[in-house]
């Protein structure tokens, strides 16, 4: 049998012409998103990867290409919480990067730890809600399609996600 | 805390999650990823799925798996030249790389060689990144628009004065990591890129020219493979400082007159290498070596005679600057 480089190349499909397109244009953002979930350079690689790889080869299933994107970030969240929930670890953001810079006037690193520990305690879908919104600026529309949720439900879950994240700083804060 | 210092906080964690670093070797995975995507895709489609999933050899967990492997090989290698030479394992010691260590290359004269012998090899591209003071070059292998496993037989070539190091890698017929030159001529360390025409068919070459003498590093990787080379400034030799004239032909643009050129002197002067005459020209030239002494010179250039009567060139001798 022929080894697999040897095959004829098929000449990429339209999709898979737009899909690749948007994978190489947005890598970095999907490398962040991934990042957000697995706080390992080498786990967040290694979701992309995968991510990546599930896409191209589950490309048949779309059928419209204007949420390649949406689809492609939805892919990157599963792989990301699967990994996440293998490694037993979810963060939200590089603490190396929260705690470097601290400029007087701003929120101290103290409370920058406060609220990235909020955010730990938030439950999916509400740590992707806050992820996407407020992390990759999101509009709420594309957010609902990833998420795969009614558009009313994204705003209900994301305000209820934004009261929750204000309760445990608050506790925080009583607490102190 | 109030609302004024939570927005804060919100508006700075944004920013230092837009400011995360992205890795270097990311482009790889994704373009690894897309090939062995497409592969699979491939196979897919023409309902060979069972038969094609033995031989396409890539499983995401055992490729993790051979990666985490790779790393403690790595590892290993990086421990053990820790005791021949501490700095400069611990300078290349922080950078990831893509893939398994196959081996890191040994020098013998300034000469290494590796890789596996096949036909219809695409020397696919040529990145450059930059990692703690250590910038590194890498090299991708492809058949057919999928990452090769091995990386196809190669050759490298070190030599000084100009700090060059030539690449040939044999059963390769494209070379599309010429549409990276002009970036990889962006790097602090690299005066010039070029290829070298041969007249092999099977086999590409090129040169990469350095702004001085450097240190350096290869690694052969695999699945996916690729050459990785880490430089660092360095110093001149003893033998390139002992070397103070050089004997080389008229310049002449690249082509089959200067490749026969060149292939008529390799075998008596296995130092000969083409050099472009200079950073902007189109015209190269044959260096046929370097010598201690003028007199060494001249006797080598009386020896090639029949060289410059039968290619309508000529040869000169000048001061290594």
């Amino acid at each position: 049998m022929r080894p697999f480089w040897k095959k004829k190349i098929e000449a990429p499909s339209a999709v898979e012409t737009a899909l690749i397109g948007i994978i190489e244009t947005h890598q970095a953002q999907l490398y962040r998103i991934a990042f957000s979930y697995v706080r390992s350079e080498q786990d967040a690689l290694e979701v992309v990867q995968e991510a990546v790889y599930k896409a191209i080869v589950s490309q048949n299933q779309i059928k419209d290409i204007s949420i390649l994107k949406t689809w492609l970030i939805r892919i990157v969240i599963n792989c990301a919480i699967d990994m996440s929930k293998k490694n037993s670890k979810w963060t939200a953001l590089d603490e190396t990067a929260l705690t470097k810079q601290h400029d007087e006037g701003a929120a101290s690193s103290e409370e920058k730890l406060d609220l990235q520990e909020a955010l730990e305690k938030l439950e999916e879908p509400e740590k992707s809600l806050i992820q996407l919104r407020f992390f990759e600026d999101l509009p709420l529309n594309e957010i609902a399609v990833i998420m795969q949720l009614p558009l009313s439900t994204v705003k209900s879950q994301l305000y209820r996600s934004l009261k929750r994240l204000k309760v445990e700083l608050e506790g925080v804060d009583e607490y102190e | 805390m109030n609302m004024n210092n939570r927005k804060a906080l919100f508006e700075e964690i944004t920013e230092a999650h837009k400011a995360l670093k992205i890795p270097v070797e990311l482009s790889n995975v994704v373009q690894h990823a897309i090939a062995k995507g497409r592969n699979e895709q491939m196979n897919t489609n023409t309902k060979n799925k069972q038969a094609v999933s033995n031989e396409k050899g890539f499983n995401f967990k055992s490729v993790t798996a051979r990666t985490a492997l790779a790393f403690a090989a790595a590892l290993i290698i990086f421990t053990a030249g820790v005791n021949l030479s501490p700095t400069f394992a611990n300078q290349f010691s922080q950078i990831p790389i893509l893939g398994e260590l196959v081996k890191v290359l040994t020098f013998t004269d300034g000469k290494a060689s590796g890789g596996k012998i096949t036909d219809g090899t695409n020397v696919s591209g040529i990145s450059i990144s930059e990692s703690e003071g250590v910038e590194q070059l890498t090299l991708n292998f492809e058949q057919g628009g999928v990452s090769q496993n091995l990386a196809g037989a190669y050759e490298i070539k070190y030599q000084e004065k100009p700090y060059t190091m030539s690449f040939k890698v044999s059963g390769a017929r494209m070379l599309s990591a010429m549409d990276d030159f002009e970036n990889i001529k962006k790097s602090p360390s690299v005066k010039d890129i070029y290829r070298i025409i041969t007249l092999d068919d099977s086999m590409v070459r090129f040169m990469i020219v350095f702004n001085g003498p450097i240190r350096y590093e290869i690694k052969e990787m695999k699945s996916p493979s690729s050459l990785v080379l880490s430089i660092l400034p360095g110093q001149d030799s003893e033998a390139a400082e002992s070397k103070k004239i050089v004997l080389k032909t008229s310049s002449i643009p690249q082509g089959e007159g200067l490749a026969m050129v060149e292939e008529t002197l390799m075998t008596d002067y296995p130092d000969a290498r083409v050099l472009r005459a200079d950073i902007n020209s189109e015209n190269y030239y044959v260096e046929i070596g370097q010598y201690a002494t003028e007199s060494e010179a001249s006797a080598a250039k009386a020896a090639l005679k029949t060289l410059e009567s039968n290619n309508g060139l000529t040869l000169s001798t000048e001061q290594i600057k």
